[in-house]
């Protein structure tokens, strides 16, 4: 295992909506880049590609760019792999693992699920074959379900198997050095809400470790409140001066509403990297996330803790 | 974009009973929700608005500290309905539900002192978008309200409430419950020991991955939902019934980005084959601009240059305040081109979907007046305006 001070598994949530999934990607291709052996873990169907690479994941890793792996994790498929590895003559199980009752258990069982795609993590962090891995997690409300599913299957069951595999889990994602919590967050009121929120729950308790929390898609300002007051007071010299200031208005506002925003999740949480809004004259992701990958760079070694 | 059909809300509030808003994640469901029922409440319909979620957020837009279990009259001025709202408890719902079906008192006690009970309820998949379904079920049977606004669970994606049910009574009346309850109901309580000692493989397997332990309470818990089972079922077809009646309308919430504008197709047909009535779309925080057109086309004349050279310039960023009026200006441009382009892009704008744009906000909304200008925005949208260029 690489030791760089740098923890190996990054657990990416936040509100939806906020892009999670993009600063997610771009967290993995800063780490690919700057040459550590990256795997981007999603939870994806099989049939839907990547939003911001552009291909399919499967259980099994493929390469994206050199350095970059991705793959995509779900309960049961974890738990074949499992079996495969700890039964003896684990194949033997197969027509359990792929019966229809199997099936219905894993899909309903509370907490089933989550445990599994944890233990697939522990082990892509225990491999010796990657550097970091970067978890492409569930929005917000479903994360901290999912964060607490070991301390809960831990508990609830006493005995057995799924007890020490729940308290091997539970060990892995408190050890700061080796996991951090990544909150994205937009400079929204409701979005701010949700991250403190969930960053409370991972600290108290949780008792697990932040990253850096992200505010991602911050409008920049542009303007001064005596420029905008100016303007504001012009004659109605022409049409494009009138729109240009009615623009510049918007945007002021905007940009202070979310510079507060943005201070007030910094008062809390010092530990923030701040992604501007990146306006780009069509969909297109993968510019995106260069350019978030660029902001990212920027501000990466900023002060923490 | 001319033959985009617009959504009249107004006749939904008026005509309706329940109204489902449904959506993805972080499209602004819950403020939509919140308006829908003060413009209902304005308009002088007796309005409760269900939410189902654990970060309070339609608390925090109505201005409540808290919001729970018993609908909360919300004060909102000179209207001539009322404004209710209520958030909807997954685990005291289930609990109901349970006192209500339960064929014993020993059965309930079991269940209530089930450890997967207690800890799981909440989790078990599907659970949530059944409760609120039950719930919106019961305050329809209280007909306290004439409408109902229902924000549905937060949801990776908008099927999940309608799909979501359908898993959990997979999981009550599915083969692996039927397996673990077989050697139950032949042997009775006492016979986990001896089915455990049975040549059954399966569940060897499974006890030899899982541990005893967790099957037996496992077994514990499904033996107790059986008896409950036909309730439940038939509890959910009158549900159902009730959303499949005309006075129910489903309305998706989307953001004018191209992932969550596809999601609207999924969702109709899925609406369709469930027969359920489809009232319209709801694109939240579409960005405006007073005229579309290319953002390369446009320029500053010389008098508009010496104008803006009259004015004082901080030169933020080391650029001068013309370049920064036009950047902020191409910004605005750029992102209204965008927004526009991904909603015309889509197949359900050709087949006359009736939609409605809401428009971006500078400021964030999180306060009752905040709802009220979100609500000001339902108004049906007049003709559509065409792109323009500059004069």
């Amino acid at each position: 295992m690489k030791c760089d001070g740098q923890p190996k598994l990054l657990f990416v949530t936040g509100k939806g909506g906020v892009g999670k999934s993009a600063v997610a990607t771009a967290l993995a291709t800063r780490a690919a880049r700057a040459q550590q052996r990256t795997l981007l873990v999603v939870q994806q169907p099989a049939d839907l590609l990547h939003p911001q690479l552009g291909i399919a994941a499967a259980y099994q890793p493929v390469e994206v760019e050199p350095n970059l792996d991705l793959c995509s994790v779900d309960g049961r498929s974890a738990l074949k792999e499992y079996v495969h590895r700890t039964a003896p003559l684990g194949a033997l199980y197969n027509w359990i693992l792929d019966s229809a009752a199997l099936r219905h258990f894993t899909e309903a069982a509370p907490g089933f699920d989550e445990l599994m795609c944890l233990g697939k993590l522990y082990n892509l962090v225990t491999d010796s074959k990657y550097d970091r891995i970067v978890f492409d997690g569930p929005a917000t409300g479903h994360a901290a379900l999912m964060l607490r599913v070991p301390r809960t299957i831990g508990t609830a069951v006493r005995t057995g198997p799924l007890h020490h595999n729940a308290l091997k889990i539970q060990t892995l994602l408190e050890n700061p050095a080796l996991t951090r919590i990544v909150i994205v967050s937009l400079a929204e009121e409701m979005a701010v809400h949700e991250a403190l929120e969930l960053a409370r729950v991972v600290t108290v308790e949780l008792a697990m470790h932040l990253g850096p929390l992200i505010a991602n898609r911050v409008t920049q300002q542009l303007f001064d409140v005596t420029e905008i007051e100016a303007l504001a007071a012009l004659p109605d010299a022409s049409p494009m001066i009138g729109r240009l200031a009615r623009a510049a208005a918007a945007r002021f506002e905007r940009a202070s509403v979310e510079a507060s925003l943005v201070a007030s999740l910094r008062g809390e949480r010092p530990w923030l990297i701040e992604v501007p809004q990146i306006v780009l004259a069509r969909h297109d992701q993968a510019a995106l996330v260069d350019g978030i990958v660029a902001s990212l760079q920027r501000s990466i070694e900023a002060p923490h803790e | 974009m001319s033959d985009a059909a617009a959504l009249d809300l107004d006749a939904l509030i008026q005509h309706k009973r329940i109204i489902v808003c449904c959506g993805s994640g972080g499209v602004g469901k819950t403020t939509t929700a919140a308006a829908l029922g003060y413009r209902g409440a304005m308009q002088g319909r007796k309005v409760l608005v269900m939410t189902i979620d654990p970060a309070r957020r339609l608390a925090q837009a109505l201005g409540l500290a808290e919001l729970d279990h018993a609908p909360q009259r919300i004060q909102i001025g000179p209207a001539t309905g009322e404004l209710h709202a209520m958030m909807l408890d997954t685990k005291r719902t289930f609990d109901a539900l349970i006192e209500q079906y339960a064929p014993s008192d020993a059965a309930r006690e079991t269940i209530f002192a089930n450890r997967y009970y207690q800890h799981l309820s909440n989790s078990l998949a599907g659970s949530r978008e059944f409760m609120a379904m039950e719930k919106v079920y019961e305050m329809v049977q209280l007909a306290s309200y004439d409408l109902l606004i229902v924000d549905t669970p937060p949801a990776q994606h908008a099927l999940d409430f309608l799909e979501a049910p359908a898993r959990l009574f997979d999981l009550f009346e599915g083969s692996f419950v039927n397996l673990l309850l077989q050697p139950y109901r032949v042997a009775g309580r006492i016979g986990f020991d001896i089915f455990r000692r049975s040549s059954d493989r399966l569940l060897k397997g499974l006890e030899r991955l899982t541990g005893y332990a967790v099957l037996a309470d496992l077994s514990d818990f499904f033996l107790a939902f059986a008896g409950m089972a036909k309730g439940f079922k038939d509890r959910s077809q009158r549900v159902m019934t009730m959303l499949r009646e005309s006075q129910t309308s489903f309305l998706l919430i989307c953001a004018p980005e191209p992932s969550s504008l596809a999601e609207v197709d999924r969702f109709f047909r899925r609406l369709s084959a469930e027969a359920l009535t489809i009232g319209g779309v709801i694109i939240n925080r579409v960005h405006q601009a007073d005229s579309i057109f290319a953002a390369s086309s446009y320029s500053l004349t010389n008098d508009d240059v010496e104008l803006i050279s009259t004015l004082p310039d901080r030169r933020l960023g080391g650029l001068d305040l013309a370049s920064r009026l036009l950047a902020a200006y191409r910004d605005q441009l750029t992102m209204a081109a965008l927004d526009r382009a991904a909603i015309d892009a889509t197949d359900w704008i050709r087949a006359q979907v009736p939609m409605h744009r809401v428009p971006h906000f500078d400021r964030d909304l999180h306060s009752l007046a905040d709802v009220a200008a979100f609500a000001a925005q339902l108004q049906i949208e007049a003709q559509t305006t065409t792109a323009t260029a500059p004069t």
